[in-house]
């Protein structure tokens, strides 16, 4: 996502700022994907993730007199999301949803351009991301989330979760590890394979 | 080195120096659990890069603005019942005042009564003060008199003051008892 604004977005931001509700729809038309995006990959669920990201757009809405020009408005945008997906996890604990509701839950159309072997392969992949990212906490689920989609930096996902850049890199790290040994779970229920020997590592490996 | 040092390593965002990735390549070599650690997070790094962000539902925009329609409703709806609740409550604390006001001007009849009290035991106390003065000057007539009076005469006095007295009680029971009998 590009965080850099134009001079279009400022004069948008400036005329909504004076009450222009036609020019925060035209940011509203802007960034849609990218805080839904973030609201559907921290809920895991579709419709959740719309409210999500409507509420989002309407506290931005409410707030922009509280907005600093200088930061940049897609990352303010992305810290009221995240934060308040993180609210709602921790309220009402989304990411332990009921089957029936995972199932009947609405989900984003995959392209149509995909054949149907591919969009089974997506469909599988996206439960597989679903349950990967169930097992975080949410603000390490932000915390990946930003650092993996929004290709935001451990400074700037500290700006946008109001953390410390160390405790994002320690979080990020948790993550990963927690991350890297539920996907090797998953790959061993998927594919059973023999018991490996000697795994493990000693202190003085090398 | 620690093994954790080589964990950290695979799982840290930041870059490694050539001597540094060396040393973890090297590792890997030995360590099976490590080697696995790394195809883990291989695997979801891939597995990121193939799911793109969702698009929301068609019509996100649109759907905002009812959204901020319905805001702005409740929005006036509460700020009218706000602007209610505040006339009631200036109306409620009039009611207050005006009933505070109306019980003082009731306290100040209340003191004008006061004042009446206040004057009648002034008047009462006069006229103690007076019958006070008489008394004193009925005793030293007394006084003046029992000295002037002789002591016989003193006694027939009260002696005719007793036969008096006797009479009149005596005439008191026997009106009594006629009265009885004439009820009966």
């Amino acid at each position: 996502m590009d965080r850099k604004q134009d001079a279009r977005e400022v004069a948008w931001l400036q005329a909504a700022r004076d009450g222009d509700r036609e020019a925060f729809s035209r940011l509203v038309e802007r960034y849609q994907r990218p805080v839904f995006g973030l609201c559907y990959r921290m809920l895991n669920d579709a419709q959740a993730a719309e409210d999500a990201a409507q509420e989002t757009f309407l506290r931005a809405y409410r707030h922009l007199q509280r907005y600093d020009m200088r930061r940049s408005f897609a990352t303010w945008l992305l810290s009221i999301a995240a934060h308040h997906c993180i609210d709602l996890l921790r309220r009402k604990r989304l990411a332990t949803v009921s089957l029936d509701d995972e199932a009947n839950a609405w989900r984003p159309p995959v392209e149509p351009g995909l054949s149907p072997e591919a969009q089974v392969i997506r469909r599988q992949r996206e439960e597989q991301l679903r349950a990967l990212l169930a097992s975080l906490s949410p603000k390490d689920r932000a915390v990946v989330v930003l650092y993996y989609w929004y290709d935001c930096s451990c400074g700037e996902i500290a700006s946008t979760l109001s953390l410390t850049e160390s405790a994002v890199k320690s979080r990020l790290f948790r993550a990963r590890r927690e991350l890297a040994e539920r996907w090797l779970a998953q790959q061993e229920q998927e594919l059973p394979q023999p018991a490996t020997e000697g795994v493990g590592c000693e202190s003085s490996a090398i | 080195m620690s093994h954790l040092q080589f964990e950290r390593w695979l799982l840290d965002s930041e870059g490694l120096s050539g001597e540094q990735q060396r040393a973890l390549e090297a590792h890997l070599e030995a360590c099976p659990r490590c080697r696995q650690m790394q195809a883990g997070m291989r695997g979801v790094e891939a597995l990121f890069g193939t799911l793109d962000l969702p698009e929301p539902r068609p019509g996100f925009a649109r759907r905002w603005e009812m959204r901020l329609d319905a805001y702005l409703r409740a929005e006036r709806d509460r700020r009218y019942r706000r602007q209610v609740g505040l006339s009631l409550f200036v109306l409620l604390v009039a009611v207050v005042g005006l009933a505070v006001v109306f019980t003082l001007q009731l306290v100040g009849v209340t003191a004008a009564w006061v004042d009446v009290l206040v004057g009648a035991l002034y008047r009462l106390f006069a006229v103690l003060s007076v019958l006070g003065a008489w008394q004193n000057l009925f005793s030293i007539l007394w006084k003046a008199i029992g000295h002037w009076i002789p002591p016989v005469l003193w006694g027939s006095l009260f002696a005719m003051a007793g036969a008096l007295s006797a009479l009149w009680l005596g005439w008191l029971a026997r009106w009594v008892t006629l009265s009885r009998r004439v009820s009966l």
